[in-house]
């Protein structure tokens, strides 16, 4: 159509496709370096936005978004340093495939099923915005609550070994958490008059202590001797090793897609959660569960296409409802704002050809993620060359550099290190790291919508149900725990 | 030094404990039931019920500590604590020192204690934080340390 | 291209202290001889004058969020106007207790500043700091946004005056409102209405929320009643008819909101309450960089690039010089505290 074609014309100036290029090189810079988020990549971008025009503008940061997701699970994957807590979810099977010298098969897969991922979510943001919009306008504090506790029971679920010390870690997480003053209460909690702890436990730097440092400890009590892992020999491409991966795991992938994108478009969710469960989802109906945790593509697969669904699904209700779905949505509605594209149902009626600008630049973006990522990945696993003995102090201090830029002070050096001792000691036990990340990332929003919740509903804890929503999740979120109990119990009864 | 369940659940049942008593001594939203209590108390009592099943689950074995291998190893302490403790040094020095100077030190410090020869070390050591200070300081503007006495001429 | 900010200048990079003198400079020369000479060689750069570093612009508040979108437009801005780079650090948590500590502590040279927000304002009557807008230097206000009274198109009660009416007779907790946390300041701002309406406070239970757009799609979804927020925050879901704006908590009616009532005119309360923006330094800074940049700052507010921006957010602007400045922050302390105090919100 028409608009279709002015719409084509606007992304296909050479401009605009030089800034997404130059964007997109940015964003896995700025990714692949550990502590560096694709928030901070979106908000070094928004000043130079300022002199371009909309459709460039905007094409810049989505691309940048876009790539330094992606490239935030290239250290997981080399150097098991997690870039976000979405790609946490799978940095252990990562790591594993790494070390059993398989760098390239679990970095493609992680590629090629971000870009599907992506693509997927783009997709249903075109076609199913309104409706999906709809639906997470009706999610209030009720339904989170259920979601949070769904999302936390993965925790427990995806561990492998002991369940219980699966639980101590989450404990440990889910303390970390009450920490400082930003609880419903606004009340200081457990900071003894330090003024760096009102802020409570930054879970960048944490996560950063938890895996990276804690591995750099044990390779300093162990010394191990050459490289870090070997790199896997160039002989098959990088791409064609994933279209078996396609033909095994199409299932997977789809419903990483789907679920992600789902989940996404919830403004109080995002791509953290929807890790996690997809993770979950895919060893619960997996033919293979007892592999998950060591170095299995599958979880790969399905939670890689997951999170990078999610990031395109944030965008549903902040186009339609101008509601930020995550802090890069929140910094590109204001620029959509500056740029006379305001968000809301009108978007769509009042500059059709912008907003449909903007899809071709979704697809693009996560198109341009293949080429950009192969390049990449390449360039990255030459780290892998590096001996272990020069290679562990420099990734010591880009651990220091990174806590230290997310709270720009001494403060997340210190974050990033008494979690590097604690993560050390927890790996001594057996204690898996991952749900303590996860008690980290969702203690504060398990508290702040189960205290809103009984705010509104007046202490009643019926309100958990009364809603069909809520209801519905907060079934599944006890069924989950149901189940195994009453497994554990037949087979009991059995023997 | 790995904890058996016993032991390790006397530790979480400790720290639940004491999370809850701290739970006591927060208040709830004015005019509320719930509020800052409620999730250190929640916490706290999930810890109790955990630590109680660990030490259930372990009773069979005991008191049990296992000392891993590397434990006997006073070189693998040595270079354990030493990395710890110098961490802690950059964290305290990096302030007056500037970013550039203090990362320097730690890095040969951390490789000649890996065992690293002393000219690839200050080699590695200074392309590293040159690298470093232009990409992060300079592309990303993260205010890394200036320090007083040294700072690249970037 | 990603970058298109003047190199930092070589020179001056060594020294914190750089007001110094001779000694410092001899110092300096002689641990970098090379950088320097090559600066010498570069003719009409004087050593001494402010600013010759780069200047840290401290944001106590999140990357995406309105106060750092206001601090990036303005560094991007006074980077033009000074000549060197200013960089933006956010400093956060603590509902901005870090980062106005940070601003406030700073060594006060001129080469670290910083936005202030109204929470300023707040926080030592909580007890959470000792810290107020005393230890400041406040060089300009360069925004402000009234509050608002907005509640869901589709509740029962469609101007600001019902509203009232069924607030004060619903009795204690009829009412639910949300936008901040728990004595956030649109909080207290829905508590200082009810207080000029003599209306019980204890009508009004509040929701946390961790901001504006989460309490507004709460209320959407039915959670709440009312959210007290600034209209522009709740822009979006006006315009796409799911919130309804009652009125504006200010003198007179916005610009972007012709048809939304003051409060005056909807209700008869004189309740106004404007959330600022200021720009200021710790106490203490030399002369000379304090004119520099008073005067960089008041060009950058006039430049057609912030008004343009400011307008098309959806932001008030709104200028006031360091004394009037000064004197709004110290009003706006007096007037919080009497709501927190009454309101249960202060310490003792």
């Amino acid at each position: 159509m028409n608009v279709l074609g002015q719409a084509l014309a606007l992304v296909a100036d050479p401009y605009v496709l030089l800034v997404m290029l130059a964007s997109g090189i940015f964003g896995l810079f700025v990714g692949s370096i550990p502590g560096l988020t694709a928030t901070m990549a979106t908000a070094l971008l928004v000043p130079i936005t300022f002199f371009m025009d909309p459709v460039p503008a905007i094409a810049a940061i989505v691309t940048a978004a876009a790539m330094s997701i992606f490239a935030g699970d290239i250290p997981g994957a080399l150097l098991r340093i997690p870039g976000t807590p979405a790609s946490a979810a799978y940095v252990e099977d990562a790591y594993r495939m790494t070390r059993d010298g398989r760098s390239r098969d679990a970095l493609g897969a992680v590629l090629v099923f971000s870009a599907i991922g992506g693509i997927f979510g783009t997709l249903i943001l075109i076609l199913a915005s309104p409706a999906l919009a709809e639906i997470a306008l009706k999610f209030s504090s009720f339904e989170y609550f259920w979601l949070v506790v769904l999302g936390l029971s993965c925790a427990i679920f995806v561990s492998p070994g002991s369940p219980l010390r699966a639980m101590v870690s989450l404990v440990i997480g889910l303390f970390a958490a009450t920490i400082g003053m930003d609880n419903p209460a606004a009340q200081a909690r457990f900071t003894f008059g330090n003024l760096d702890l009102l802020a409570g436990v930054s879970f960048i730097p944490a996560m950063i202590g938890l895996f990276a440092a804690a591995e750099v400890f044990r390779a300093m009590v162990h010394g191990r001797k050459g490289a870090t892992a070997p790199l896997q020999p160039d002989t098959k491409g990088l791409f064609s090793s994933q279209i078996a991966n396609m033909r095994r795991y199409p299932v997977q992938a789809l419903r990483g897609s789907g679920l992600g994108t789902l989940i996404g478009a919830l403004p109080g969710a995002g791509a953290d959660i929807a890790a996690w469960i997809s993770y979950a989802v895919s060893k619960r109906f997996s033919r293979t569960p007892e592999r998950f945790g060591h170095g299995h593509v599958e979880g790969l697969v399905e939670a890689g296409a997951s999170n990078n669904a999610a990031v395109s699904g944030a965008w549903i209700p902040a186009l339609v409802f101008g509601i930020p779905g995550d802090s890069i949505t929140a910094i590109v509605i204001g620029v959509l704002y500056v740029k006379g594209m305001n968000p809301g149902p009108t978007i769509f009626l009042h500059e059709p050809q912008l907003i449909y600008a903007l899809f071709i630049v979704f697809l693009l973006a996560n198109l341009l993620m293949l080429p950009l990522g192969w390049l990449a990945i390449r360039l990255a696993s030459r780290v892998l060359k590096v001996p272990q003995k020069v290679l562990m102090p420099i990734i010591l201090l880009f651990c220091i550099v990174g806590a230290f830029s997310i709270t720009n002070s001494a403060y997340g050096v210190v974050l990033m290190l008494v979690f590097g001792v604690l993560g050390f000691l927890m790996e001594e036990n057996d204690i898996p790291i991952a749900p303590a990340i996860l008690g980290l990332v969702l203690g504060p929003m398990l508290e702040k919508n189960f205290i809103t919740s009984m705010i509104k509903a007046d202490g009643n804890w019926l309100a958990f149900f009364e809603r069909p929503i809520a209801a519905g999740i907060g079934a599944l979120a006890i069924l989950v725990w149901l189940v195994p109990l009453v497994r554990l119990i037949l087979r009991r009864r059995a023997a | 030094m790995k904890l058996g369940d016993t032991s390790l659940g006397i530790l979480v049942l400790i720290g639940g404990l004491a999370l809850f008593w701290a739970g006591l001594g927060f208040s709830p939203i004015p005019g509320q039931v719930y509020g800052a209590q409620t999730m250190p108390k929640a916490v706290g009592v999930l810890s109790i019920g955990l630590g109680l099943a660990l030490i259930l689950s372990g009773r069979a074995a005991g008191l049990a500590v296992t000392i891993s291998d590397w434990a006997r190893d006073p070189g693998a302490w040595a270079r354990l604590l030493s990395a710890i403790a110098l961490i802690v040094a950059y964290i305290l020095l990096a302030g007056t020192l500037g970013f550039a100077l203090t990362a320097f030190g730690l890095l040969v410090a951390l490789m000649l204690l890996t065992g690293t020869r002393v000219l690839t070390a200050v080699i590695v050591a200074i392309g590293t934080v040159t690298l470093v200070q232009y990409s992060f300081g300079q592309l990303l503007r993260v205010p890394l340390p200036r320090g007083d006495l040294l700072a690249l001429p970037f | 291209m990603l970058h298109p900010f003047p190199p930092r200048l070589p020179l001056g990079r060594v020294g914190r202290n750089n007001s110094g003198g001779e000694t410092d400079m001899n110092r300096k020369t002689f641990l970098t001889g090379l950088a320097v000479s090559a600066m010498l060689a570069v003719p009409g750069v004087a050593l001494a004058e402010y600013p010759e570093r780069p200047i840290e612009l401290i944001v106590p508040w999140g990357a995406g969020g309105g106060t750092d979108a206001v601090g990036r437009i303005f560094a991007q801005l006074l980077q033009d106007e000074l000549g060197t780079p200013v960089n933006v650090v956010n400093r956060t948590g603590g509902s901005g207790v870090v980062g106005h500590s940070a601003i406030a502590g700073a060594n006060p040279d001129g080469y670290t500043i910083g936005i202030m927000t109204i929470e300023i304002d707040m926080m030592h009557w909580q007890g959470l700091t000792e810290l107020t807008y005393a230890d400041f230097d406040i060089l300009a206000m360069v925004n402000a946004d009234p509050g608002g009274l907005m509640v869901a198109s589709d509740s029962e009660y469609q101007d600001a005056a019902t509203l009232r009416d069924a607030i004060k007779a619903g009795g204690a907790g009829s009412f639910k409102g949300s936008g901040t946390g728990q004595g956030g300041i649109w909080h207290l701002g829905a508590l200082g209405w009810l207080m000029s309406e003599e209306i019980p406070v204890e009508n009004l239970t509040w929701v946390p929320s961790e901001g504006a757009a989460a309490g507004l799609t709460d209320m959407v979804a039915g959670g709440v009643n009312l959210v007290p927020s600034s209209l522009a925050e709740g822009r979006a879901l006006i315009e796409a008819g799911r919130v309804k704006p009652l009125a504006s908590m200010s003198n007179e009616r916005q610009a972007l909101f012709p048809d939304v009532p003051t409060l005056k005119e909807a209700t008869g309360s004189d309740w106004t309450l404007s959330v600022w923006r200021t720009i200021a330094a710790p106490k203490g800074m030399p002369e000379d960089a304090r004119a520099k940049l008073n005067a960089a700052i008041e060009a950058a507010y006039n430049s057609e690039t912030y008004q343009n921006f400011m307008n098309e957010r959806g932001f008030g602007l709104r200028w006031a010089g360091p004394e009037e400045a000064t004197q709004i922050v110290a009003e706006d302390d007096a007037n919080l505290g009497a709501v927190m105090k009454e309101a249960g919100l202060a310490k003792e």
